[in-house]
């Protein structure tokens, strides 16, 4: 197994009629040996690009790539010592399971018994025993799924790329394949590239998450870091469902006034933190689930108060999201189901003093302190 | 009651509404495909010039006569040198040119469809008068060519000699290529792109990319191209035969089944044996691409 290492990696797309497009904008990181690493980001933000530049099947503009010890920038994809797993699994229609499953290995010219060592060994690690004389179209989706992931297997690479594998598949396939893939990490102890638009995959599979947005890694970090101490309101609000709320707010004397009038008092370190910010906007950032009804709110909440007109409830069962308004912006609130609720009226709601998120309007970066 | 007066007011609408579409259909198809054709088989049972009144019923006298046809077997001969010949010509080159605007990155691509498209546009006769100037052994551009390269000036008959039916391949292929090549970048343009970048990380090179992935995936049109060609060249090498070797080249070297119909039944006064050679054609043709069809017999494929 190995480590994938990006260096100042730049991509640029000449394109003769719309101008040139800068898809990954110097991008450095380290994936270690063995670690599963997971790139989310919204749709454009260079996650494919990035792991097809791993792959080969782009080539980097500028920058090093280097799989283990060695610089694979102009390595053959299939000297990589990596496979890929298809967004559309990219099973070949003609060819049967066991087909499928030995392509690569045949066009490597590897002796006949390995092969079928090999198919057998991958067949048998994801439940494919008896499908191997089929062909795609006889298998459901999440077999298909496990007949690509069984093609990566047999090559038995050192890094494994997986590019939206899950996509495809409805939403209780997605989670079973989900638990099978966690499994099968921990089973082949290989190195994992992981592409994914969906940030609930990202935070259940990855180790440690890389987010990207336009071409930029926002921040790289593991799941519980990036949901508790987030680089930017771009993590915050992309990690997270619902979403992180951000409310505009002033700070003044010590205290948060809040868009809509309501003001409450800062916590010692906040109001040291914050007092660069006194009389200039700023941005405060809390979770849904960091909200409480004031009936149900405990005690270490503290005082941070607001008041506001509930203008719609969902219940979920487990729980209850609560909309209002503060200022121009709608919040959530995700509160215990048996809080009473009335639409329409003045309600008071308790923000987690402990739990709340300071950002510069301007840079968008989240305050440290 | 009422309820089903009115679904029945409403399907007899329904069926006069399918009706005008497929009646008139029907109605030319009828009478300009389905009429000649049993007219045809009809006649061939006939000795009849064509022009006078007497219709002798001769049973299948026609047919016992192409048996001690000499010039038959040669005309049959050249018919299946021209589809041998245009199957394989038009398949290797159309593969190429197909696979050349897909998969190879060149630049313009969709000009040079337009370009070899062009030639089907042109009537067969345009085809055959250009390329008669092409192979014309004193002016030609071919002989004047091959002379650049030799010491005596080059001025082989092309048209004139015992194997020229071979000559009429580059132009009949020339003529035709568009529509393959139209019909199987359609199909090369149908393979999901991650298919070829699946076999291009196992380390399949073009060339095995060719065979394993596009031409198992093109097959269904690399069939129908194939027997569009047959089908085609059985029934219309007439045209491009009698313009470029008019009655069928020097002693029928280049006398093919339609040319040889021709002549017979407008030329020669045997219109009945014209018939006959006609029923001849239509049952080669449908041996021929039966036969074929079972020998190209592959799984149907579903790219989904």
């Amino acid at each position: 197994m190995a480590r994938v290492e990006f260096k100042n990696i730049v991509k640029v797309y000449e394109d003769e009629k719309r101008g040139s497009f800068t898809a990954v904008k110097g991008s450095s990181f380290v994936i270690e040996d063995r670690e599963f690493v997971v790139f989310v980001g919204p749709s454009g933000c260079g996650k494919t690009t990035s792991l097809r530049m791993i792959a080969g099947l782009e080539r980097q503009t500028s920058g090093d790539i280097r799989i283990g010890e060695r610089v694979v920038n102009d390595l053959h994809p299939k000297d990589r010592d990596i496979a890929m797993v298809f967004q559309d699994y990219a099973l070949y229609p003609h060819m049967t399971i066991a087909e499928n499953l030995s392509f690569g290995l045949r066009n490597l010219k590897r002796p006949k018994d390995e092969i079928e060592r090999k198919v057998k060994e991958a067949s048998s690690i994801l439940g494919l025993g008896d499908m191997l004389s089929r062909k795609p179209r006889e298998l459901s989706g999440g077999q298909r799924q496990r007949v690509a992931v069984g093609r990566a297997i047999v090559r038995d690479p050192q890094v494994f790329l997986f590019d939206e594998p899950l996509s495809n598949l409805d939403a209780k396939l997605r989670i079973q394949m989900r638990v099978e893939l966690a499994e099968l990490h921990k089973r082949l102890g290989a190195t994992i590239v992981y592409v994914t638009h969906d940030q609930v995959e990202a935070m259940t599979l990855g180790e440690r998450i890389v987010v990207m947005n336009e071409g930029e890694i926002q921040q790289i970090a593991s799941p519980t870091e990036l949901y508790n101490k987030p680089n930017n309101m771009f993590v915050a609000g992309f990690i997270g469902s619902p979403a992180m709320n951000f409310i505009d707010a002033r700070i003044g004397g010590g205290q948060a006034l809040l868009a809509g009038g309501t003001a409450f008092p800062l916590p010692e370190a906040a109001a040291r933190a914050l007092g660069a910010y006194e009389g200039k906007p700023i941005v405060l950032g809390v979770r849904p689930e960091h909200i409480y009804g004031e009936a149900m709110a405990p005690d270490r909440a503290g005082s941070a108060k607001l008041e506001a007109h509930v203008q719609v409830v969902e219940q979920l069962g487990a729980e209850s999201l609560v909309y209002f308004r503060v200022g121009e912006r709608m919040v959530t609130a995700r509160v215990h189901p048996e809080l009473p609720v009335a639409l329409g009226a003045r309600q008071t709601f308790v923000l987690d003093a402990a739990k709340l998120h300071w950002f510069d309007p301007q840079t968008e970066q989240r305050i440290v302190f | 009651m009422k309820g089903n007066d009115f679904a029945g007011k409403s399907r007899m609408k329904r069926n006069l509404f399918i009706a005008s579409f497929i009646v008139p259909t029907l109605a030319l198809y009828a009478v300009f495909a389905v009429y000649p054709m049993f007219k045809g088989i009809y006649l061939s049972l006939f000795d009849w010039s064509g022009g006078s009144e007497s219709y002798n019923f001769i049973g299948l006298g026609n047919f016992k006569e192409m048996l001690h046809d000499d010039v038959l077997p040669k005309a049959i001969r050249n018919d299946y040198i021209l589809v041998a010949g245009k199957v394989i010509g038009f398949m290797i080159l159309s593969l190429f040119f197909a696979v050349a605007l897909t998969r190879l990155n060149v630049k313009g691509s969709g000009f040079y469809r337009t370009v070899f498209f062009f030639p089907n546009v042109l009537s067969v006769v345009v085809v055959g008068v250009l390329w008669r100037y092409v192979y014309n052994p004193n002016v030609g551009f071919l002989n004047s060519f091959i002379s650049l390269f030799t010491k005596q000036p080059f001025d082989y008959a092309w048209l004139g000699g015992k194997w020229s039916i071979f000559a009429l391949l580059p132009p009949s292929i020339w003529a035709g290529i568009g529509f393959s090549v139209i019909l199987l970048v359609a199909g090369i343009m149908s393979v999901p792109e991650s298919l070829y970048e699946s076999a291009h990380l196992d380390g399949a090179t073009q060339w095995q990319q060719f065979w394993k992935v596009t031409l198992p995936l093109v097959w269904e049109q690399v069939q129908t191209s194939v027997i569009w060609i047959v089908v085609t060249t059985l029934n219309g090498s007439f045209v491009i035969v009698t313009i470029m070797t008019f009655e069928g080249g020097a002693d029928n070297a280049t006398q093919v089944m339609g040319s040889y119909l021709y002549f017979n039944a407008f030329k020669y006064g045997k219109f009945s044996y014209g018939s006959a050679i006609g029923v001849l054609i239509l049952v080669l043709s449908l041996i021929t691409t039966v036969a074929l069809q079972r020998l190209m017999k592959r799984d149907a494929i579903e790219l989904s």
